[in-house]
């Protein structure tokens, strides 16, 4: 167990450098010397020249990129080319808000989306498990964007239910459960959204892996017990499928962090990814790449986090 | 041995052919798309109006966001022009960036999978690290990037989805190869002195078929919504080429989200047909051609 | 006279496959005596585990179905009980134990769980009683160290132990009726003699009624007091294991023991047809066994043959009827 930790902790360092490396290629295409953006535009000129020659501009590109690497691991991100404001400190003020969302969609598809893939295998072939199956179809085929509209219009435009934009409402009174009612309010939709594709691929695959233990000899020895058909099918059947289903888990993390950059635009959210798309129209490379660099290495400790629960279901590999 | 390995593939396909006939949501899917493709083709002669012209009305004006009528049956956009025949010419460009942009990354795909699962060793470990780390980047944000970079334009975004989305290919591509690789008929032609080159080609590649055609047709489903979304963002296919993913882009103002639905409701419900008969025919095929993969 | 515990009346079994139902039992009869050990003997595929799952009401369904027939349990049809109640008999009163006991064990509980479970089920215990009962269970199954066992998951223990899992398991409330479907055939020969030593000594401390379902003569001589054999979903001979092994009767059953000259090459092929269903599907007319029968006549490729007494024992066969038109005929002894 502690060894198959520690291999996947070596395996990610390789990938951490590559993220890097990747990262700092794809800045070679943004007009300027991408380390010029390392530096605090607020210092004196003279102070700037010094961190010209610190970081090595007149170096060649490899030179230049172990100097970039040395202040991504201290921390520096980069600074705004427009406000001069940090990088690090912009990304920090939006990530909250992105948690949330992609937190509280990752909840909805799987706490949604297992018990309907439970219910399809279980009821293989019937109206429920085909009409189950069509609105899976329907849900990774709808664009999220066209969703947030079509979900604005009927239930923000024309029913007025709830806001149609925003984390919460301007002058509102954010105290107590009140607040929380406000946030709420404003969470349902995008975090739908956001969830709705995923909730679709955790559906087909708990469908898919539900059927496929069903067929185990283990699952006519807890019949041949005698169990309750609630207890064959939620203790012995579903524990056990529910281990690859873990492996979606790390596949979900990029899928919603990538989702998130249109859904909080369509529903003007102040997370990471608005921050992403404003930084784009503006032409913000440092905050572009800087929210590149740093969501893939979420991404990263999210599959880490995934691939280690993935021991902790399965004694098979716990315990050898 | 050659012959014997033929006929079985032939077989195999014709079953194949059998259980796909089966699957009415995929031939659902199949008379959609033919549809689609067809109205693409002769766009010209469907549609009712030149997409780029801004119309005119009685009075000289222009005919700016008209509700349907007889004329136009989708009404006309801010712009004045008309909401269907753009509709219709939208779908040349999501087709064609979907069939573009899944052409280079199946190569790019295939022909890395390849050269990782053929030579083992460093190769494969290079490349697949290079896998692990693409798949680390959100895609969509990473397209986003690369085409804000490079200039966004309709090519920029056919080439740089496919640049991007080759991952899952290659790992694919790559399992297979090490699979038929084991085979016998491999280790024979190795022995006749074949070069690599030519084993990949033309003994295994015909093997790994199936599964990249089921890849290519579901990626092709997600190049679309990709495609979409860069131009819905204004970072993909520009105005005043008209693209379904654009024409959603007007709903971004609140008044004609809620007065004008035809404008975004359309161009939405055709991003949505096009992308599900594609999705229906990517797992009938899927269940065609692998039968233990499939689902059901 | 003993009373039967379980009575098996015309029992029919029938899958559905794509070219219509198919039978996997057809008309099964017998009884299983209080305390007794009965041997079912057949290759794989004769019907004799879709007969202990109809018994357990474990056929699945689609595609499996029985069809016709009656399993009395103690006077009662169990085919008439409802599911719940039925529920309520498995591994209470007629509890089961499988072949793989790789397979058979849920790889993601402790084995300790997986005994407690039965007795939570059964016997409402609380998890703490429960979990002792299972302690106790695994040591009378021979396994050391309980208790640390009972913590340990199926992929942490041996075979042999894992089908003592199972005996511990389906024991675990004292059923009247055990039936074991190839119980050693998964297993090493040295563990299988240990796990049917330690069926002999359950059976002995408990009167556990044992329907052991086995391809294995040896394993019937060594544990069975009557045996049953089945050929392509049909008991062809009822006997007692003396009588079975000293003086044969059925043509099919004397090729089992290998007492008269091997039956020829295209033969053994038909014996290794895998599955129940296909083999099915065309059954030869008359007596099943008589394409591969040595004494075959006309008379067997005609009609079903009845089941007759010879001695102790009952068999399907023309060879102990008066229409046999042989010489040689055996005389039916009263």
């Amino acid at each position: 167990m502690r060894q198959y930790i520690i291999r996947r902790l070596l395996q990610a360092v390789p990938i951490l450098f590559g993220i890097t490396l990747l990262t700092f290629l794809i800045m070679q295409l943004a007009p300027g010397n991408p380390l010029q953006t390392m530096i605090d535009p607020t210092i004196s000129m003279e102070e700037i020249n010094m961190a010209e020659k610190k970081l090595g501009m007149d170096q060649p590109k490899i030179i230049q990129y172990f100097n970039w690497l040395r202040e991504i691991l201290t921390g520096n991100l980069g600074y705004s080319v427009k406000t001069g404001q940090p990088v690090a400190k912009l990304i920090g003020e939006r990530l909250p808000a992105t948690l949330l969302l992609t937190m509280s969609a990752f909840f909805i598809s799987f706490i949604i989306g297992v018990p309907l893939g439970v219910y399809s295998a279980t009821h293989k072939y019937s109206a429920g498990d085909y009409s189950m199956t069509f609105l899976a179809f329907l849900g990774i085929s709808i664009p999220n964007f066209f969703f947030g509209l079509g979900l604005i219009y009927v239930f923000a435009l024309k029913l007025g239910w709830l806001p149609t934009s925003g984390m919460a409402t301007i002058g509102a009174d954010l105290s107590g459960f009140n607040g929380v009612l406000v946030y709420a309010r404003h969470l349902v939709m995008p975090a739908i959204v956001l969830a709705l594709p995923n909730l679709a691929t955790v559906m087909r695959f708990t469908r898919s892996s539900m059927i496929e233990v069903l067929l185990h000899d283990f699952i006519r020895t807890a019949k041949a017990k005698g169990l309750t058909h609630r207890r064959v099918i939620y203790k012995h059947a579903l524990r056990n499928a529910l281990i690859p289903v873990v492996t979606i888990f790390g596949l979900s993390i990029p899928f919603l962090f990538g989702g998130a950059y249109i859904t909080e635009q369509v529903f003007n959210w102040p997370g990471m990814g608005s921050l992403g798309i404003q930084a784009i129209t503006a032409r913000e490379y440092p905050i572009v790449m800087g929210l590149n660099l740093f969501t893939s290495i979420l991404v990263l400790m999210g599959n880490l986090i995934a691939d280690i629960s993935y021991a902790f279901v399965d004694p098979r590999i716990r315990y050898s | 041995m050659k012959k014997g390995h033929k006929q079985k593939s032939q077989s195999f396909y014709a079953l194949a052919f059998r259980r796909f006939k089966k699957n009415k949501l995929a031939l659902w899917g199949v008379f959609v798309l033919l549809s689609l493709i067809a109205s693409a083709i002769f766009a010209p002669l469907i549609a009712p109006y030149d997409p780029y012209m801004s119309v005119r009305n009685d009075k000289g004006m222009l005919d700016i966001l008209s509700p349907p009528s007889s004329a136009h049956f989708l009404g006309t956009d801010s712009v004045g022009r008309d909401v269907a025949s753009r509709l219709i010419y939208a779908g040349r460009v999501s087709l064609s960036v979907g069939v573009v942009a899944v052409s280079i990354s199946i190569v790019i795909g295939t022909v890395l999978g390849s050269l990782a699962g053929f030579f083992g060793r460093w190769v494969d470990s290079v490349i697949m690290r290079g896998v692990d780390v693409v798949i680390c980047f959100p895609v969509l944000f990473l397209i986003i990037t690369i085409s804000t970079l490079l200039k966004p334009s309709i090519y920029t975004t056919m080439i740089v989805i496919g640049l991007v989305s080759w991952t899952n290919t290659a790992r694919l591509v790559r399992g297979e190869i090490l699979k038929v690789r084991e085979f016998e008929f491999v280790e024979s032609s190795r022995a006749l002195g074949a070069r690599n080159g030519r084993i990949i080609f033309r003994h295994i590649l015909p093997n790994i078929m199936a599964p990249i055609v089921v890849q290519a047709t579901l990626q092709t489903a997600q190049a679309i919504l990709i495609e979409a979304s860069l131009s819905f963002l204004g970072v993909g296919v520009q105005q005043p080429i008209p693209s379904w993913g654009n024409m959603l882009n007007e709903a971004m103002s609140l008044t004609i989200l809620a007065f004008k639905p035809m404008i975004w409701f359309s161009p939405g419900i055709a991003i949505v047909i096009t992308v599900l008969s594609i999705n229906f025919i990517g797992d009938g095929l899927r269940d065609a051609l692998d039968p233990k993969l499939g689902n059901n | 006279m003993r009373e039967p515990v379980l009575e098996v009346k015309g029992l029919e079994t029938v899958f559905k496959t794509e070219e219509g139902s198919v039978p996997a039992v057809n008309g099964l009869d017998f009884s299983l005596y209080e305390g007794e050990t009965l041997g079912i003997v057949g290759e794989s595929g004769c019907g004799k585990s879709v007969a202990a799952l109809s018994i357990m009401g474990l056929i699945p369904s689609p595609p499996g179905r029985v069809a016709a027939g009656q399993i009395m349990y103690r006077g009662e049809d169990l085919l008439g009980f409802s599911e719940e109640r039925m529920r309520r008999i498995r591994g209470n009163q007629i509890s089961m134990i499988f072949q793989e006991p790789m397979t058979a064990l849920n790889p993601v509980y402790t084995v300790g769980n997986q005994i407690e479970e039965t007795f939570r089920q059964h016997r409402n215990m609380s998890k703490q009683e429960a979990f002792q009962k299972s302690v106790q269970m695994l040591e009378l199954v021979g396994i050391p160290l309980p208790e640390q066992r009972a913590g340990e998951y199926p992929h942490q223990l041996s075979g042999g132990m894992r089908q003592r899992v199972m005996i511990a398991m389906a024991l675990a409330c004292r059923p009247d009726v055990l039936i074991a479907d190839e119980p050693t055939t998964a297993l090493d020969v040295t563990i299988q003699a240990q796990i049917l030593n330690l069926m002999k000594d359950l059976k002995k401390q408990f009167g556990t009624t044992i329907m052991l379902i086995t391809h294995d003569l040896g394993v019937v001589a060594e544990t069975a007091a009557n045996v049953i054999v089945m050929y392509a979903g049909e008991a062809v001979e009822y006997a007692g294991v003396e009588d079975l092994f000293n003086a044969p009767r059925h043509p099919y059953t004397e090729g089992l023991l290998g007492s008269i000259p091997k039956i020829d090459e295209s033969c053994e092929m038909l014996t290794t047809i895998e599955g129940v269903v296909p083999s099915l599907m065309d059954m030869p007319e008359g007596c099943r066994f008589h394409p591969r029968c040595h004494y075959k006549k006309e008379l067997c490729t005609q009609k079903a043959p009845p089941l007759v007494e010879s001695g102790a024992s009952r068999v399907k066969c023309f060879k102990y009827t008066d229409q046999w038109p042989h010489r040689n005929r055996r005389t039916i002894s009263p």
